[in-house]
Parts: structure tokens; C-alpha cells; sequence
């Protein structure tokens, strides 16, 4: 029987102790990034998978960066054919379960970038969550992937 | 059955496969093309008079919109999410249309956050996105027009105070206006770059 050593691989974190807030390893973080802005602009915005590989839900409750007056969680909601922004006042993420901050939808607001921010810099977020873990998250500023830039915009930046 | 007989079947019978098909190859000039992603109005509807500013302190009138399709959308500069990416979504439009030969609208983002956003500063903004798009907003006492312009269109906006600012509620859809100056339809979301060009392009060489 050779899937049996692997089948014990598998079981084996869970027997090393139970699961506490205080061994929460921090937020696996996918894609994140930062969508640019035009130079003159004074809110920028977020976006990334968050997934939590633990067996306790996870909060994230607030985001501060040096880079950024102020950083919330907000989430663009349609209604009819209007659209509104809602403050998110804490972001919850299940075990083994991911959330996603993308485009129309769950975002990080960035108030007021503390210098221009270009395609290819890169600004960090410091997530704190209601377990009293923290982490730093580096995330590169781009343009989005599909874009007419091609087209468009080369040579005028 | 005679041979007579046969032939008069056999013809009826091509007749009405021709008619089926000059049926579905070519519509009628008042049939309305089909659309995927947008709404075509049954009826156009006139813009009203107005006057906006651009960003060099120009008018930006009921007039500029003669002789050639736009794209209008509303927003304000303060958007971190719907506004950029829509702005982005117009400029791939831009592109695609481009790319097959044909003449895109005129893209014009309208601020209906003239508080924070001034004609220049609006202007300066959707450069970044595309250095042909217009960014107009209301100034001084073109604020009553703005709204004359929005309430015309069912463009509906509104503010709602946070945090020590305010938040602006606006509309997600985007409006082909003819060169008549008419709006002639609506893109509400979600929306997607290439159904909206091939829409255009149905509609713009219609």
C-alpha cells in the first residue's frame, strides 16, 4: 500500500496541537496589486485573493500603509443602475476559504498617495486582523492587464 | 402528379427558401439591430440645452455633440474602483473599434462632483486614460445645467456624507448619444469591452 505514508503526510499538522488564534499564520495572499492612477489623483485602490489555510475564521479589521493618508475596505454595490461604494468596517475569511478584492467590486480605498505612484513601483499595506496578528503586504502598482495601452498610450508618459 | 405540377412546387418551394433567407440576411432598414451588451432606445431622446465647461475653460454645449457619435459617462474623480475601470473599459472599446476600421465615438466623462473636481482638473484626469477622451464638469453657475443634463438623461446621482468627506452614488451606465445629439442607447454593466464594440459597431454603421 504505497498512499498510505502520504495519507499520514496529509493528517499529520493536525496532530501536532489544536488550532489557536496565537499559531494563525498569517493570510496567504494572491495577485495583489495596485491599480495605477492618473498622476493627479487622490484615491487609488486595491485589489488581491486573501485565502486563510487555517481552521479558524480570520478578520481582517483595518489597513494602514506609509504610503497612503488612509487605507479602507469598501465595496462597490449596484443597485438598479446606479452604483454606491460601501464602507466595509471588517472583512471575514473562513477556514480554508478565500475572499476577493477585485474590480467593481471589494476594494482597498487608498486616500491620498504620499508620492506619484507609476506602473512598476511598489507600495506595502499592513493588514491587522481581530486575532491581534498582523502582516506586511508588498504590492506592485500596475496598469490593468487588458488595455488599449498599446494603442494608445505609449510615449505620452 | 404532373411534371407541371412538380415544377410550380419546386419553384414555390425555392421561392420561399429565398424569402427565408433575404428574410434573415437582410433585415429590413426598420428593424433595429440586435444587440448583445447595450439597450437601444425605441424612441431617441434629445438632449436638452446645456452648457458644461472643458478643461481650457471653454463651453461644452448641446452642440459639440452634432455631427458625430459619443460615449458619455458620469463619474467623479474621486472613484477609486468603477470610475478607472470603466474609463480603462472605454479606452480598450476605443481600441477594438479602432482596430476594425472604424471611427470610435467620442468618449466624454462627465464630473458630477464639480465641489472637488474643476473643469482642468477633470480634463487632466481622462488624459491619463486616453489623451483623446474629453473630461468636462460644471462650473461656476453651469451647476443648475449639470443637473438639467443628468435629469434629461435618468442619469441619477447623489452625494452621501463619510467619514469627513462624502461619497459620491452615481450612474454605472454608460450612454451612446447619436450625431443628432440624441441618446440613442445605454450600456449597463457589467460591461464587457468587445460586446460593446461589436454593438457600436452595429450601431455606428447602421
Amino acid at each position: 500500500m504505497t498512499f498510505m505514508p502520504l495519507l499520514l503526510l496529509v493528517v499529520s499538522p493536525q496532530v501536532d496541537g489544536p488550532p489557536s488564534d496565537k499559531t494563525t499564520a498569517p493570510l496567504r495572499i494572491e495577485n495583489a496589486w495596485v491599480r495605477e492612477a492618473p498622476p493627479t489623483a487622490k484615491v487609488m485602490a486595491a485589489y488581491g485573493t486573501f485565502c486563510n489555510d487555517n481552521e479558524t475564521a480570520v478578520k481582517l479589521t483595518t489597513v494602514s500603509s506609509d504610503d497612503f493618508d488612509s487605507v479602507e475596505m469598501h465595496v462597490s454595490v449596484e443597485t438598479g443602475n446606479a452604483v454606491s461604494m460601501e464602507r466595509l468596517k471588517d472583512v471575514a475569511i473562513g477556514p480554508h476559504d478565500c475572499v476577493d478584492f477585485a474590480p467593481g467590486g471589494r476594494h482597498f480605498m487608498l486616500f491620498a498617495p504620499s508620492r506619484p505612484l507609476r506602473s512598476g513601483d511598489t507600495v506595502s499595506l499592513t493588514l491587522q486582523l481581530a486575532n491581534g496578528n498582523a502582516m506586511k503586504v508588498t504590492l506592485p502598482v500596475r496598469r490593468p492587464e487588458e488595455t488599449g495601452q498599446q494603442h494608445n498610450h505609449d510615449g505620452h508618459h | 402528379m404532373n411534371r407541371n405540377t412538380l415544377m410550380i412546387l419546386l419553384v414555390a418551394a425555392l421561392a420561399g427558401i429565398a424569402g427565408i433567407l433575404a428574410g434573415t440576411l437582410l433585415p429590413g432598414p426598420a428593424e433595429p439591430p440586435v444587440l448583445s451588451a447595450g439597450t437601444q432606445l425605441g424612441e431617441p431622446r434629445p438632449l436638452p440645452d446645456f452648457q458644461l465647461t472643458n478643461g481650457d475653460g471653454t463651453p461644452f454645449t448641446r452642440q459639440d455633440f452634432n455631427g458625430e457619435w459619443h460615449l458619455v459617462f458620469f463619474g467623479f474623480t474621486h472613484c477609486p474602483d468603477v470610475c478607472p475601470n470603466t474609463l480603462f473599459l472605454l479606452d480598450r472599446v476605443v481600441a477594438q473599434l479602432e482596430q476594425s476600421g472604424i471611427t470610435p465615438p467620442q468618449v466624454v466623462f462627465v464630473s458630477v462632483d464639480p465641489e472637488r473636481d474643476t473643469p482642468e482638473q477633470v480634463a487632466q484626469y481622462v488624459e491619463y486614460f486616453n489623451e483623446d477622451f474629453l473630461g468636462v464638469t460644471a462650473h461656476g453657475s453651469d451647476i443648475g445645467n449639470l443637473q438639467r443634463l443628468t435629469q434629461a438623461l435618468s442619469v441619477a446621482y447623489e452625494f452621501r456624507p463619510e467619514g469627513d468627506g462624502y461619497t459620491v452614488i452615481h450612474s454605472s451606465a454608460v450612454l451612446l448619444v447619436d450625431p443628432a445629439a440624441r441618446m440613442h442607447a445605454i450600456f449597463t454593466p457589467p460591461l464587457k469591452a468587445a460586446d460593446i464594440a461589436a454593438d457600436l459597431a452595429l450601431l455606428i454603421s447602421n
